[in-house]
């Protein structure tokens, strides 16, 4: 993994945080304005792209987060056969005692909305049209907390997605 | 309350107020991509507790969880070059632990946040994520340990100026619905002194009618 790439991640969540908290003096907080858990770093053919977990809603900053793209979707869709939906939440139905039901979610394959993926989606973005990046051949730093600039471990899916051959 | 798609994506500040026997506790909670319980209220009302917040003047003194802190492990964080040139070495949140040169940096770069706020008058806790399960994917996102990071020193002069942001729960009342079963926040905000830690089964609770909207 490049030093520069870490670096270059590390630059690119300060920087993030500064334009966070200028929209915060502004009075703006809540929903498209906390911060994003995890930031990624990723490289292909001399290009650096640094991404946030999250995925592009309404209220979402547009500027850092891109519908997913085709390749990436297909490949994330594996992970949810069924239902390629993003993200899929399971409701379970528990009957207590008393005969009531009680209703209790998880949230399962909750794929495409990671720091990589956007990280690389933004690669696959600047390619355009010539996709021929295959997406184990990306490069990525070591993902950080963007509060803490904790590094963290890559997400199961994502290791799956992009690391393991 | 967010969706919890956005919930899982982001570290999401939220507020409350604990009254307990011995006193009341402002308390801020980082979500780090967590699920928030649904009794914290709407999403406006979070929304408005975040701008109160903020907005409190930075006026108390604060300690900080040691024996936590002392647990992290420098090398997961970045060295002082690595920040050399993104400008954080010139921001508030680094410069405010001018006096603090016992602290090593990686501690400075981890706690100011929860300094931040507990220099507001809040406990402030960070949510930590669990690896030991094989589910690691919901593992990160679904598990609660919740871990005090940094608290106001608190005398008896300055106990009034405590602030008061975000729904107050009566310690004996305070049961959030998280998986099968109620989980007490109380039992771990009201019993702590120095090292808080919990460890519970979570889920996340929804309404009948939220379940029919989804399906």
């Amino acid at each position: 993994m490049p030093k520069n790439l870490q670096t270059g991640l590390y630059k690119a969540v300060v920087k993030l945080k500064k334009d966070l908290e200028a929209d915060w003096a502004l009075g703006l907080r809540g929903k498209g304005y906390d911060l994003p858990t995890m930031a990624a770093g990723c490289e292909y053919g001399g290009i650096e792209k640094y991404g946030f977990s999250g995925k592009k809603g309404k209220k979402e900053r547009a500027d850092i987060i891109y519908p997913l793209d085709n390749l990436l979707l297909s490949k994330l869709s594996k992970f949810s056969p069924r239902d390629k939906k993003i993200p899929r939440i399971v409701f379970k139905k528990h009957r207590k005692p008393n005969n009531q039901y009680e209703y209790t979610s998880e949230v399962k394959w909750f794929v495409g909305t990671c720091a990589e993926d956007n990280a690389a989606n933004l690669i696959l973005h600047d390619l355009g049209n010539n996709k021929s990046a295959d997406l184990k051949s990306l490069t990525f730093a070591d993902p950080v907390r963007t509060r803490t600039l904790k590094r963290e471990r890559m997400c199961e899916v994502c290791r799956d997605l992009f690391t393991e051959p | 309350m967010y969706d919890i798609d956005y919930q899982v994506t982001h570290d999401i500040d939220y507020f409350f107020v604990m009254q307990t026997m011995e006193m009341t506790k402002p308390i801020h909670i980082a979500s780090n991509g967590g699920v928030m319980p649904d009794k914290l209220g709407s999403m406006a009302f979070i929304q408005k507790s975040q701008n109160e917040a903020f907005n409190l003047p930075s006026q108390f003194d604060y300690e900080l969880n040691m024996d936590y802190l002392n647990q992290l492990n420098a090398e997961d964080f970045p060295m002082e070059e690595n920040l050399a040139e993104s400008g954080f070495l010139q921001t508030e949140h680094y410069t405010q632990f001018n006096d603090r040169i016992d602290l090593p940096f990686h501690l400075k770069v981890y706690a100011y946040s929860f300094v931040e706020m507990a220099r507001r008058g809040f406990w402030s806790y960070d949510r930590l994520t669990e690896y030991s399960t094989q589910d690691m994917y919901n593992a990160r996102n679904l598990s609660s340990v919740f871990q005090l990071v940094a608290y106001p020193k608190v005398s008896e002069d300055v106990v009034s100026q405590l602030p008061c942001v975000g729904h107050v729960f009566r310690s004996d009342s305070c049961k959030f619905y998280l998986g099968k079963e109620k989980w007490d926040l109380a039992e771990w905000i009201s019993s702590s002194k120095r090292i808080d830690t919990v460890q519970s089964e979570i889920g996340h609770y929804t309404s009948p009618r939220k379940h029919r909207k989804f399906r």
